[in-house]
């Protein structure tokens, strides 16, 4: 009995160390990583380089795409390492390596706390303002003036002034934006077009015009079939009512200017209880499914998969989810982008956009060589991006099962308007069907849609968002056709305190009504008195509050 | 009591010990998991008196704000409603919950046939182990207003389609049936367990005292399970600020909140998704101190008057 007890309690305690083994292998990962953190205390590394200090999440699929084709390379030597010391002369290290986002997280506000951040950051608007506000982070607009080439300074630009201003404190310019394409915030319509073909109908100039689509498209698809498809999530990307709003001069959500240089929230203005007005019309002549508000996206499109319904609206990438399910389901089928019908045969089109970049690099008070962020930049554009100097298939995707070297530096940024770029280039080539020159991702892009044109139905969603009509020309239009209105959100700032403690209950006070009018529960006048709620319960607080940082950031 | 333990005292010797010491033992592991996990995060409560900032660490340097959480909370849009609903729901989720199985276990013990009777046990018992995240889309599509089952038979029978997951005045029924029929078979199981233990001998005596089926049922069976009657009451009623998160959550939407929404789907937007944990953890505690007073409160009427006692 007791030697039976003694053999189980040594296979335990081995299974135990085991494990131990396991876990301290992994450890030793992240202490090495530390630990040359700890001896780039130097001023310079044995080389002269200078050491620059980074964290960084890690990705496991570097490991396998990688780490295991590239020999010898990791984290802190690779051939972007090399390339970043023998022309700037930097040491790449990283004080950590987090082997989660959660845990990055962690360690990130840890060091925030202790005032040791690395050098050079990416980071959110609200850590960049906690980050402001401990005053860990530099001025970097001298810097970039100075030092950022004029391809950044191109691409940074072409963003826009909103992701600029939401890094902006008191006048001063604490990160440099990755930035993201805010126009593809814009919502378009996208109908049927196989129907629009059958029934000889034509793209819907006002929502009238809209209307008469959704009736002869639910004539069309016969019984149990819904005119216009909406979700529970009326913001969403799709499945919203955010076009619909925008026809009514309406933008849910959005902070815009009431003309006297004030910010009111787009939810609560005249216009959308007009917008409200007339989806309750739609709801009420059976054009929207009347369980529209508990159905999820997935609910949602089941009624378009079964050929039940034609019309939605949605963002650019509508065509790859949920449209390309229902090509998937009905090769047939086929859906077409269009403009947002207006209230008005003669209004403006005006899509509403928000700003979509997510996140800043900054630069530490204790980093000695700020301009060291612009100068990764500079070299990362040159070697990934630029069209004249690039050494794509060295640096970023050097192809034969090697993809995505490109993440091997320390710094990445995109460009903004990339996809409208590859939308253009790739325009002729898919005509002729010679892709001439392209490469990298506009190659992709350019095989995928061709491919698409030719038959291939499961690629379908790539053409209609790259393709001729599709959705990124679409854009395009919007952007440089001259009788396009967009409307930004004009708030970009970080959410001050009363915002980011009430902002969703009182959103969710007016959704609450909003569904009940658009159902007919309620009459519209229910608008009046919520909207006052809405006021009393904190939305004149939130108002002032965003009103404050509009009128700081407007000097 | 007291005497007793003296006694035990007295008689407390090293080879009683010796002999119960793995009984004692086998209770190590449950102590560890209750310390673990139900003691140790006790600690967190402090957050409900702080202005709670993540990155300054649980324990770090974080600012007192009293009762301020507490107050911001009970002054929010929708927690009085909130509150309302969770106790309403919960109230009648414990009462049929309590009443339900009862009857149906005192039903289904009429049944003579074994198999048959197994077999409904087995049935009714199932829906228990399903998970409300499955259970929520099956409900969604049975209760669909125009191609749902339960409506197709409704408008079959010449009524009107009902909206019962969209519909405030339909919502909170549905939620206390759907749950009624999720947890009686487990219920049941419980009171035909007890049943079987009553001697049969008193249903004999019974008999030959003129007693009819009902009169037995009366006058045997109930007092028979008076005992885990009253165990199952005390334990549900700590859950009368528990009106089922895993349920409403899946079933909700928000043009229900008004009549559907409570405390836990609340907590959850407030905390999580809003990630403001200091007045997330103010209701947390404040639902503790509310279910601690009635458990102490029913425990005392247990056994005041079934003469009930775990301690």
């Amino acid at each position: 009995m007791k030697k039976r007890t003694l053999a189980m309690l040594l296979s335990g305690v081995m299974a135990l160390s085991a494990l131990a083994g396991c876990s301290s292998t992994a450890d030793e990962g992240t202490a090495e990583a530390a630990k040359t953190g700890d001896n780039g205390e130097t001023e310079t590394t044995q080389d002269g380089l200078i050491p620059v200090t980074f964290s960084r999440t890690q990705d496991s699929t570097m490991e396998s795409d990688i780490f295991a084709k590239m020999e010898g390379a990791t984290y802190d030597d690779n051939l972007w390492t090399d390339l970043i010391a023998e022309r700037l002369g930097y040491d790449i290290q990283y004080l950590w390596i987090a082997s989660s986002g959660d845990l990055q997280t962690q360690k990130f506000n840890a060091a925030v706390a202790a005032g040791t951040i690395p050098d050079i950051v990416q980071v959110d608007k609200t850590t960049l303002k906690q980050l402001v506000e401990a005053d860990l982070v530099v001025d970097i607009k001298p810097y970039f003036d100075e030092y950022a080439s004029d391809f950044v300074k191109e691409l940074i630009g072409s963003a826009g002034d909103a992701c600029i201003t939401a890094a902006t404190y008191d006048g001063v310019q604490y990160g440099i934006p990755f930035v993201d394409c805010d126009l593809e915030s814009a919502q378009m319509i996208w109908l049927r077009q196989d129907w629009m073909d059958e029934l000889g109908l034509q793209a819907p100039k006002t929502l009238d015009d809209l209307k008469e689509i959704l009736k002869k498209f639910q004539e069309h698809a016969g019984a149990g079939s819904i005119g216009l498809a909406l979700g529970e999530n009326l913001y969403g990307n799709f499945f919203d009512i955010k076009g619909w709003s925008n026809a009514y001069g309406a933008y849910p959500q959005y902070w815009v200017d009431d003309g006297t240089g004030k910010l009111v929230y787009g939810s609560t203005t005249p216009e959308m209880k007009e917008a409200l007005g007339g989806l309750a019309e739609l709801f009420e002549e059976g054009l929207i499914n009347p369980e529209f508000y508990v159905n999820d996206d997935e609910k949602t499109k089941e009624a378009l998969v079964n050929g039940k319904c034609g019309a939605l609206y949605g963002y650019h990438a509508t065509a790859l989810y949920p449209l390309q399910d229902v090509i998937d389901a009905d090769p047939e089928a086929d859906f077409r982008p269009y403009a947002l019908p207006m209230l008005n045969a003669d209004d403006t089109v005006s899509p509403g956009i928000n700003m979509v970049t997510s996140s800043w690099f900054a630069v530490s008070k204790n980093c000695e060589h700020p301009e060291a962020l612009i100068e990764l930049l500079n070299l990362y554009c040159e070697k990934v991006l630029d069209p004249e100097k690039n050494e794509y298939s060295v640096y970023a995707n050097p192809g034969n099962g090697l993809e995505g070297v490109w993440r091997l530096s320390p710094v990445t940024i995109n460009s903004p308007n990339k996809n409208q770029v590859t939308a253009k280039a790739i325009a002729e080539p898919l005509k002729t069907g010679d892709p001439g020159d392209l490469s990298g991702e506009q190659y992709s892009m350019w095989e995928y849609s061709y491919a698409a044109l030719n038959g291939d139905k499961t690629l379908w969603g790539w053409n209609r968002v790259f393709g001729e009509n599709g959705s990124q020309q679409l854009l395009i239009s919007y952007q440089e056709g001259g009788d396009t209105n967009l409307v930004y959100d004009q708030f970009t700032g970080a959410p001050g305190p009363v915002m980011s403690s009430k902002k969703s209950t009182l959103d969710d006070m007016l959704d609450q009504t909003f569904i009940k009018i658009i159902a007919g529960q309620e009459s519209l006048d229910a608008f009046d008195t919520v909207v006052e709620n809405w006021k009393s319960a904190g939305g004149d607080d939130m108002t002032a509050e965003v009103n404050e940082w509009y009128a700081s950031n407007q000097k | 009591m007291s005497a007793n333990k003296k006694k035990g005292k007295s008689k407390y010797t090293r080879a009683v010990f010796k002999r119960e010491l793995p009984l004692h033992l086998m209770l190590v592991p449950g102590l560890i998991l209750i310390a673990v996990f139900s003691y140790t995060p006790m600690a967190g409560l402090v957050i409900a008196f702080q202005n709670f900032i993540p990155s300054k660490g649980m324990f770090g340097d974080q600012q007192w704000v009293g009762l301020q959480n507490f107050s911001y909370v009970f002054s929010l849009p929708g927690f009085e409603q909130a509150l309302k609903n969770t106790i309403v729901i919960a109230f009648w989720k414990i009462l049929l919950g309590l009443v339900v199985p009862i009857a149906f276990a005192l039903l289904l013990n009429e049944i003579h046939r074994n198999g048959f009777k197994r077999t409904v046990q087995t049935i009714v018992y199932l829906p228990y182990f399903l998970s409300w995240v499955v259970l929520g889309g099956i409900f969604l599509d049975l209760l669909s207003p125009s191609t749902g089952i339960v409506n197709q038979l409704i408008t079959a029978l010449g009524g009107k389609n009902i909206f019962f997951l969209g519909d405030n005045r339909y919502f909170q029924p549905t939620l206390i049936l759907t749950d009624v029929w999720k947890n009686f078979g487990y219920g049941a199981i419980v009171y035909l367990a007890a049943i079987l233990t009553i001697d049969t001998d008193l249903y004999e005596a019974a008999s030959i005292d003129g007693a009819n089926r009902w009169k037995q049922t009366w006058h045997v069976t109930l007092p028979g399970m008076r005992m885990i009657i009253v165990l199952m009451l005390v334990l549900s009623l700590g859950n009368v600020l528990n009106a089922g998160f895993d349920q409403v959550f899946n079933l909700y939407s928000k043009a229900v909140y008004e009549s559907g929404d409570i405390l836990d789907t609340f907590v959850y937007r407030l905390g999580l998704i809003d990630a403001q944990y200091g007045p997330a953890t103010a209701v947390g505690l404040f639902k503790s101190v509310i279910s601690t007073v009635f458990i102490s409160v029913s425990y005392f009427l247990a056994y005041k008057f079934a003469d009930y006692r775990i301690f």
